[in-house]
């Protein structure tokens, strides 16, 4: 997945690869890469955005987005 | 060993006044910004720098010579410390100072002599500031 | 102020000369801030007299605890708004809030008109009205440097609030800068200042204000300090800023474009928060008291001359709606290209969030041939930010008709050259940079400035599924946010930091300077001042029944797909119920 700069404070990594298990959510996978599930906005795969409890496919490519912040 | 302020990274700072009201607030015990040691200041405006001024900790300090009462006594690593009863109240510290570096407390009538306590430095969030050890 | 019965007023009169100081003990329960700056404007505005009038009163309020916690920073200014003709409001932070603080005036109310151009200088023990003939009309903004020459004694314990040449030419939705980078951006308070000969402000702190109970103060202090500084919460407003929404925004489909045409921008990558670090970004400042620093300076090179190498640097402040409304609303897809933009804006002395919807409005009535190229003097295209430089010139100035029309509002000008149906503006505030669903338009409309701060309805959106619109649901939630709001303002808190300030943390803040607040209590005070707010819009002829939203909002897609009119109308008469209960409830 990649996640941009702004996760910089949780993750090295821009693109990761992750192992996880079967049956794994988009939940799964951001709490996976250390990203607080609270900071954590819209997920992104094959351009639609996915809600945090949909499974994932091998080879699934999700990009997370943070949340919209403002007054 | 004693301790003395450092104010070498002023280039980071946001100007967010944590340090000058931390100061007014523990060591004056007041919400007012008039009570601080440490005073930030734009150069030039808010687009310009942002520039500290608190006490350098002179070795041979200048308010202290300054002084008719000898109210200003050399403190351990440099600076002063103020004797209260002796003070008059004269401002003589405050303009020999060229760096402007002595506050006045009008109520009090008595100099703001910081004593390098390092408050600010925990609450600057940027590590603008610094406290060194050196000798007494 | 704190520790004491009383809220102390500063009352001043333009035209006189004169100053009164009153001590309003029937205030305290409205706590600061929003509170007591909304029963100062129902007290002394004019409802049968026009916006610009000048005995029309501009009122600035700091809250109940102001400046001795951190991130309680902003300063309330309260007046009838020309833009929409009803409830102005509008925040700001900067220095104003810890100078008003440190020269003893909970609220300021001025009033009438001065005899010529005038610099108010406000001290703990002094107000002298100033010349300001030599700035008035120069179109320069150095009034800064100015106020710095004649207030050295001040340095550092100063701030400035002034207007750009379109406040003095009262553009219905100039602005009025605060110490350089933070505003009173919106519903035209610059207009106000202008109409009374008011060039700037200067405030200057000085009183000693003693802290009743250390122990337990500097404890609250630090834990608050410790949450500010040291957790998540706050650092994503410092690390990139709220420019980090462009992406997300583009990406869920909400990213108003192209006078929202589009809810996409093809070049949203190259107008990231991110590409706008990496370009542009020179400097992070923040407003006095605040540790987290959420103002981001970006720089651009300019050539002022077209031989031999002359540059200039400019360095200007940019936010997510900055980039949006000067940006993606406009086709801009350089980010120099949008700071210059903004820099103009800036210069001009307008709201920018106004300017940018009020010119991709006015680009497409030109392409449609409602307005002619005689009207807009400079052929204005998307994409052609030169052209709108020039035209942001043009709307201070009012060089002709349109563009006089042009500085009354989009929906003014809509109304004039017909294309109401693209002038995207809510009950004539033009929009904020989302469009994610209901939540944020009904939220614009029902809002009390029909401002996206009011109840922040993106959030709303954000937090909503697809599918599941209950317009009841919608409606209590708009509703209790906005009244929570009404709370937060009074304080007067940075609303980044609502995370911080829950209730218990509010609760705690009182109690360590002595104050017993309840939960109740809180409750009460911000419904409350809700209905000071409502009793505000109803004498200044507010309908919420009578807002007639742009057809555009219905036909471009949102984040949770195309919008439904009926649905939205729905939600807003739900609203319109729910208020009337509770204007009832508390009168009662």
């Amino acid at each position: 997945m990649t996640t941009g700069g702004w996760a910089a404070r949780y993750t090295d990594e821009r693109i990761t690869f992750l192992e996880i298990s079967e049956n794994s959510t988009v939940a799964d996978a951001i709490s996976a890469v250390g990203i607080p599930a609270s900071e954590a906005g819209i997920v992104v795969l094959d351009g639609k955005a996915v809600p945090k409890d949909h499974l994932l496919s091998n080879g699934d490519e999700i990009k997370i987005h943070p949340l919209i912040i403002g007054g | 060993m004693a301790k003395v302020l450092r104010t070498g990274n002023m280039s980071k700072c946001i100007g967010c006044f944590s340090c000058v009201l931390v100061c007014a607030a523990f060591n004056r015990k007041s919400h007012s910004i008039q009570k601080s040691c440490i005073k930030i200041r734009t150069y030039g405006g808010v687009s310009g720098k942002l520039v500290e001024t608190v006490c350098h900790a002179c070795r041979e300090p200048a308010c202290a010579a300054a002084c008719p009462s000898n109210a200003l006594t050399l403190r351990k690593g440099g600076g002063v410390t103020l004797e209260k009863d002796q003070c008059i109240g004269c401002r003589r510290c405050q303009s020999a100072c060229i760096i402007n570096a002595v506050n006045f407390d009008e109520d009090l009538n008595e100099p703001i002599i910081c004593h390098h306590c390092g408050l600010c430095v925990r609450y600057c969030p940027h590590e603008c500031l610094s406290v060194v050890e050196v000798n007494d | 102020m704190i520790y004491q019965k009383t809220v102390r007023v500063l009352y001043i009169d333009m035209q006189a000369k004169k100053i009164r100081i009153v001590e309003r003990e029937d205030l305290k329960q409205y706590i600061g801030g929003v509170g007591v700056a909304s029963i100062l404007l129902e007290e002394n505005m004019r409802p049968e007299l026009p916006p610009l009038d000048p005995a029309q009163p501009i009122v600035f309020a700091i809250g109940g605890l102001s400046t001795i916690y951190p991130v309680i920073t902003k300063t309330v200014a309260m007046f009838i708004s020309p833009l929409t003709g009803e409830l102005g409001e509008s925040y700001a932070g900067g220095r104003m809030a810890l100078t008003m603080f440190s020269a003893g005036f909970d609220a300021i109310v001025i009033y009438n008109k001065a005899v010529k151009p005038t610099i108010l200088s406000i001290s703990a023990n002094d107000v002298n009205f100033r010349d300001a003939e030599p700035l008035w009309g120069t179109g320069k903004d150095n009034v800064g440097q100015v106020v710095r020459a004649f207030e050295h004694k001040h340095s550092g314990k100063r701030s400035t609030i002034r207007i750009g040449p379109g406040g003095e030419n009262q553009v219905a939705y100039a602005c009025v800068t605060v110490d350089r980078y933070r505003h009173f951006g919106r519903l035209g308070l610059g207009a106000v200042f202008g109409s009374k000969y008011l060039k700037a402000i200067s405030i200057a702190g000085g009183r000693d204000i003693p802290i009743r109970n250390f122990q337990s103060y500097f404890k609250t202090y630090r834990e608050i300090f410790e949450r500010c500084t040291k957790s998540d919460v706050m650092a994503k407003y410092h690390d990139t800023g709220t420019p980090i929404n462009v992406e997300p925004l583009n990406e869920a489909g909400a990213l108003p474009t192209l006078n929202m045409r589009q809810n996409r921008f093809e070049h949203a990558d190259k107008v990231s928060g991110e590409a706008f670090s990496q370009d542009c970004l020179v400097r992070k400042l923040s407003c006095s008291g605040c540790p987290v620093g959420c103002i981001h300076l970006g720089q651009f090179r300019r050539e002022f001359a077209a031989h031999g190498h002359e540059y200039e640097t400019i360095t200007v402040g940019y936010d997510y709606e900055l980039i949006f409304a000067l940006g993606t609303f406009l086709g801009l897809s350089d980010p120099k290209e949008i700071l210059e933009l903004i820099e103009e804006v800036e210069l001009a002395g307008l709201d920018a969030m106004s300017a940018g919807v009020v010119l991709g409005w006015a680009t497409e009535a030109l392409e449609k041939g409602l307005v002619t190229n005689e009207d807009t003097i400079v052929p204005l295209v998307f994409g052609s930010y030169k052209e709108y430089c020039a035209a942001v010139h043009y709307i201070v100035s009012g060089e002709n008709e349109f563009y006089k029309n042009l500085g009354r509002g989009v929906k003014y000008a809509s109304e004039v050259y017909g294309g109401q149906s693209f002038a995207m503006h809510v009950s004539g505030n033009e929009m904020a940079g989302y469009h994610t669903g209901y939540g944020s338009l009904v939220g614009a409309a029902v809002g009390a400035r029909h401002s996206h701060l009011c109840n922040g309805g993106y959030s709303v959106d954000q937090g909503m599924k697809d599918g599941n619109i209950d317009p009841d649901k919608i409606a209590d939630a708009l509703l209790a946010e906005e009244v929570e709001r009404c709370m937060l303002n009074s304080l007067v808190i940075c609303l980044f930091a609502r995370k911080v300030y829950d209730r218990g943390t509010i609760l705690s803040a009182f109690a360590a300077i002595g104050e017993n607040m309840t939960d109740d209590d809180l409750t009460a005070a911000a419904r409350r001042i809700f209905a000071t707010k409502l009793r505000i819009k109803k004498a200044l002829g507010f309908r919420l029944r009578s807002v007639k939203l742009p057809k555009r909002f219905f036909e471009t897609p949102s984040m949770h797909g195309q919008l439904d009119e009926a649905t939205a109308y729905e939600i807003m008469a739900k609203y319109q119920e729910k208020i009337t209960a509770l204007e009832s409830a508390v009168k009662g």
